[in-house]
């Protein structure tokens, strides 16, 4: 018999590339903004953005980063089961309000509840991760997932909304590369 | 009782040494006003956690070798958090988070896990 093993990197290459580019392209649209700033302006105003670059470097990561955080998840469907499939599914979500997050900018009707609801399932589906991953073993991921869940709330005090959403998203960046290398690293 | 691996001792060695730099970074946060408490706050609750991940490293650990990880992950989350707010000085959170992260790497050792679940006393 025949048994075939396929590997889940490529899947965990496309969170990594995820957790890498997506800061920087959204570094790139707000310096070419140029009145954009931090804690004052939210990320989606890059989306509404006077110059029509920043507009579309913002507008098409978010989609982009979308499909990839997809195909990620998908990865993450075929290679874990029960409560780690779960929460698969919800980034499988997440990556779909991701990139309607970029279809529909902030002048639309419908960004600010897509937005909300996008930060919501993140949310939901790091803490079924962290909790997961502490329960098989994944110590130092779970570890590195609490600790930015950590940073995130404790920068709350300090910041506006705006501030706070940077942080965010910068924070979900760094656990997207973080996830993918134990998806890159995992056995099965 | 088995032999305490070295992983154990160079962890403690440096999350005491993370623990001194954020309590001399606690020290020079301040400046004798009101106004400097939180700035003081979040650099002792950079000491407090690396002291205690320096316990955990000891003979006894009071809890268990999963929780090493995570509370050494704790204090490069501290260290961040007093980062971002402009409670500490931008080399020292550098160099405090190098040795948070090495706490979680010793932490997560099958040496040091495999010893601190035989002899933890809780």
């Amino acid at each position: 018999m025949v048994t075939k093993t396929r590997s889940a990197a490529p899947y965990a290459f496309a969170g990594i590339l995820v957790g890498a580019l997506t800061p920087i392209a959204f570094a790139i649209s707000a310096f070419i903004d140029g009145f954009w700033e931090f804690d004052l302006n939210m990320l989606s105003d890059l989306g509404i953005s006077h110059s029509a670059l920043a507009a579309n470097i913002f507008n098409y990561t978010c989609m982009i980063a979308g499909l990839f955080i997809v195909i990620h998840s998908i990865g993450k469907i075929k290679a874990y089961e029960g409560a780690a499939c779960g929460g698969a599914v919800v980034l499988f979500f997440c990556g779909i309000l991701l990139a309607a997050i970029g279809l529909f900018t902030k002048d639309t009707a419908y960004h600010i509840p897509i937005a909300c609801t996008y930060f919501f399932l993140v949310l939901i589906t790091i803490v079924i991760s962290a909790i997961t991953d502490y329960r098989s073993g994944k110590v130092v991921s779970a570890a590195a997932t609490g600790a930015l869940v950590v940073i995130v709330f404790a920068s709350m005090p300090g910041f506006q909304l705006g501030g706070i959403e940077v942080i965010a998203v910068l924070a979900m960046c760094i656990w997207m590369i973080t996830q993918s290398l134990s998806l890159a690293f995992s056995k099965g | 009782m088995s032999a305490m691996p070295n992983t154990m001792k160079i962890g403690m060695g440096v999350a005491f040494v993370g623990a001194i730099i954020a309590f001399a970074s606690m020290a020079y946060a301040w400046d004798g006003t009101v106004e400097c408490t939180p700035f003081v706050g979040i650099n002792m609750v950079v000491s407090m956690v690396f002291f205690a991940v320096a316990g955990c490293f000891s003979s006894y650990s009071p809890v268990k070798g999963s929780t090493v990880v995570v509370l050494s992950a704790l204090t490069v989350a501290f260290t961040v958090i007093a980062a971002i707010y402009g409670a500490m000085m931008p080399i020292l959170a550098i160099i405090l988070v190098i040795l948070g992260i090495l706490c979680v790497a010793i932490g997560s050792m099958g040496s040091t896990k495999s010893y601190v679940d035989t002899n933890r006393v809780i």
